[in-house]
């Protein structure tokens, strides 16, 4: 599904990512784990198109089509998001206005009908239930007044709406307490399938408790150092990350 | 020179108008006009005026309006805009009563009966200094005084239109237009301005108006002159005891714009909440000027203005709050937000306080910035293209004005003429 090889990129002609390659197949969930600054986040913005970020060398496809030539809408509409690490306030924009027009460019992308406001209702209302969301967050503008827990529930909204078949979780856990990770978690849980596969980024093995990783990557100044199953998360948990640095 | 041919050509206009109109209290409109000669038009070394130049407008040799401008044909002259059954229309500087309609409570008087029936004077000197007030006064030929009375809730808006439409000489209009609200009454009061959009026009609006004890107005002054026109709009309010009014500006209209609002807190817990949103484009040239005068303990008021500015357009906000030694318990907010949408947009944003009273609170900001690009990926990560994230983004920018209004059937049609315009 995504096939990234020996990527090389950055922001402002510096270079964070030195050499990425990773495949991700149909239905798996793999967690990239690493200390801060160590390229997760660089990870996750050039795979969605975020501008300013410059690819230098490498390739990323995405079901055999070259992702880097899209714009970050038509990767949206290819099938990939992201839950960001910081979700953007945007003031006057109605949250539900603003789901409303995403799923419905979802849905004309796919050549199928748009969705008139009373069956959106319906149906958002079916998924904030499943996130435990309150009602009254659709009513604000996006991300207007939440708080960080809030922020990531509503990530996980906008994801369980747009029914991508690749979900990046950049830094998801961060911000959440317990019973909402367990939230979130139970979320990505039920929704994970064979199609779907899932890009988790962590800084801590806290969330891998709860979604568990096909595969762990450790990322370490822009390089996949090890790659292993799900007991790596728990290594790193009990040993840090020096034992990995040369 | 130039400027003696304008004065000259201005005097002979006042002239034929105190001809026509022999009610009009002409000395005071020649004292008001020899001080208008003396102030001139402002120039962009007056410190309220370093960024906005009204020179083109004196450029051209504007005569008022005659009645033979008025078109013969009325019937294509749309004054319903279908929210309210209320309106008093103006159709190229003439009130037209057969066209105009209001609920049996409120008093409508023409102008000069309005200030002869009650030994007003038309010019009050307190203005002498204010160059477009001189004018306003000396050269008057419109406007209607509307009175509601004392405990009357008017439940539907009154539309005051000012239309402007075919004809072919540079006219100017100088309207005038009263508004008193007694005590204990509610009442909408829209004032519209709209002009064919190629006529080239000069219009001088002033609207003062007096809110009673615990009385409430809404107040929108809705803007959509024509792209040629030059458009002053001078409101001064005079809030008393408990008052609390609603001012809404909105500006997408006219080649030049500036709105002078004027507004005096007299009365202890009164409360003002004023809003507008400036959308330019081109060359268009945007500017607000606010005052609001904290003159009693115990007020209120808030100020949040948008511009939205692409191509060459300019746009301009001063806004001063003053409270006085006595307006203790003075709560004043007051913010001015803009983007620009293009690299050669420019804004000039100056919010100033000046607080002689100790126990208040008061704020004041002000933020320029292109468009968040954040928030643009953030939107196009989700599979919006980059003009349906801009138009939402714009569209949430303006939409935190328009929310402000509010009757809903106004804010569905303003949210449209927004929305109508080009990025």
């Amino acid at each position: 599904m995504l096939k990234i090889k020996n990527l090389h990129a950055g922001i402002d002609g510096k270079e964070i990512l030195k050499g990425i390659s990773l495949s991700i197949n149909p239905g798996e969930m793999h967690a990239i784990m690493g200390r801060n600054g160590s390229g997760k986040s660089t990870l996750a913005n050039v795979i969605s198109g975020k501008p300013n970020y410059e690819v230098f060398s490498g390739e990323v496809l995405f079901n055999g089509e070259n992702l880097l030539d899209l714009s970050p809408e038509a990767r949206s509409l290819a099938g990939i998001f992201m839950s960001f690490q910081y979700p953007v306030v945007i003031p006057g924009v109605n949250n539900t206005y603003f789901l409303k027009a995403a799923l419905n460019a979802q849905l004309k992308h796919h050549g199928k009908e748009e969705l008139d406001a009373i069956d959106f209702l319906e149906l958002i209302r079916e998924k904030i239930k499943l996130l435990e969301m309150d009602e009254k967050y659709l009513q604000r503008a996006v991300n207007d007044g939440f708080s960080g827990g809030e922020k990531k529930r509503n990530e996980m909204l906008q994801m369980v709406m747009l029914e991508p078949t690749l979900a990046i979780l950049d830094e998801t856990d961060s911000g959440l307490d317990i019973d909402a990770l367990k939230i979130v978690a139970n979320g990505v849980n039920n929704y994970r399938n064979s199609e779907r596969s899932f890009l988790v980024i962590t800084h801590y093995q806290r969330l891998l408790k709860y979604i568990v990783p096909d595969l762990v990557h450790v990322l370490i100044d822009g390089r996949i150092v090890k790659s292993g199953g799900k007991e790596l998360a728990l290594t790193l948990e009990e040993k840090g990350y020096s034992w990995l640095e040369k | 020179m130039k400027n003696n041919d304008n004065m000259m050509h201005l005097r002979l206009q006042l002239n034929d108008l105190l001809n026509r109109m022999p009610d009009k209290p002409a000395k005071q409109s020649r004292v008001a006009f020899d001080a208008f000669r003396n102030t001139g038009f402002p120039t962009t070394k007056w410190e309220d005026w370093r960024f906005t130049s009204v020179s083109d407008l004196q450029r051209a040799d504007w005569r008022l309006s005659l009645p033979s401008d008025l078109p013969s044909d009325l019937s294509g002259i749309s004054t319903d805009t279908g929210i309210t059954p209320y309106s008093i229309n103006f159709i190229n500087g003439h009130f037209q009563p057969h066209l105009s309609f209001l609920p049996p409570e409120v008093e409508i008087f023409n102008l000069t009966d309005f200030y002869n029936n009650n030994s007003l004077p038309i010019f009050d000197v307190q203005h002498k200094h204010d160059p477009f007030y001189l004018l306003n006064t000396a050269l008057f030929d419109s406007g209607q005084a509307i009175i509601i009375p004392d405990n009357t809730t008017i439940e539907k808006p009154i539309d005051i239109n000012y239309i402007k439409t075919g004809f072919t000489d540079l006219i100017m209009f100088q309207p005038r237009t009263i508004i008193q609200v007694g005590s204990g009454s509610e009442v909408s009061i829209i004032e519209s301005h709209v002009g064919d959009n190629n006529l080239a026009y000069f219009t001088n609006n002033r609207s003062e108006i007096q809110v009673g004890t615990k009385s409430r107005l809404n107040y929108l002054s809705f803007q959509e002159d024509s792209l040629q026109a030059y458009h002053i709009h001078s409101v001064v309010i005079d809030q008393e005891r408990n008052s609390l009014v609603s001012a809404g500006f909105f500006n997408i209209g006219s080649l030049l714009s500036c709105n002078n609002v004027l507004t005096h807190l007299n009365g202890e817990g009164a409360e003002l909440n004023m809003f507008g949103l400036s959308q330019s484009a081109n060359v268009q040239h945007m500017d607000i000027q606010s005052i609001v005068y904290h003159n009693s303990p115990n007020c209120s008021s808030t100020q949040l203005f948008k511009n939205i500015l692409s191509g060459r357009s300019k746009g301009v906000f001063k806004g001063q709050v003053i409270v006085s030694k006595d307006a203790q318990k003075t709560d004043a907010r007051q913010s001015n937000k803009n983007i620009l949408l293009s690299n050669d947009a420019r804004m000039n944003s100056d919010p100033q306080l000046e607080i002689y009273a100790d126990d208040v609170k008061c704020s004041h900001g002000s933020t320029t910035g292109a468009m968040d690009e954040d928030a643009i990926f953030y939107l196009r990560s989700r599979g919006l293209d980059l003009f349906e994230a801009k138009s939402l983004l714009i569209d949430g920018f303006a939409g935190e004005i328009i929310h402000k209004i509010s009757d809903k059937n106004i804010r569905k049609i303003i949210t449209q003429k927004i929305r109508n315009l080009k990025i």
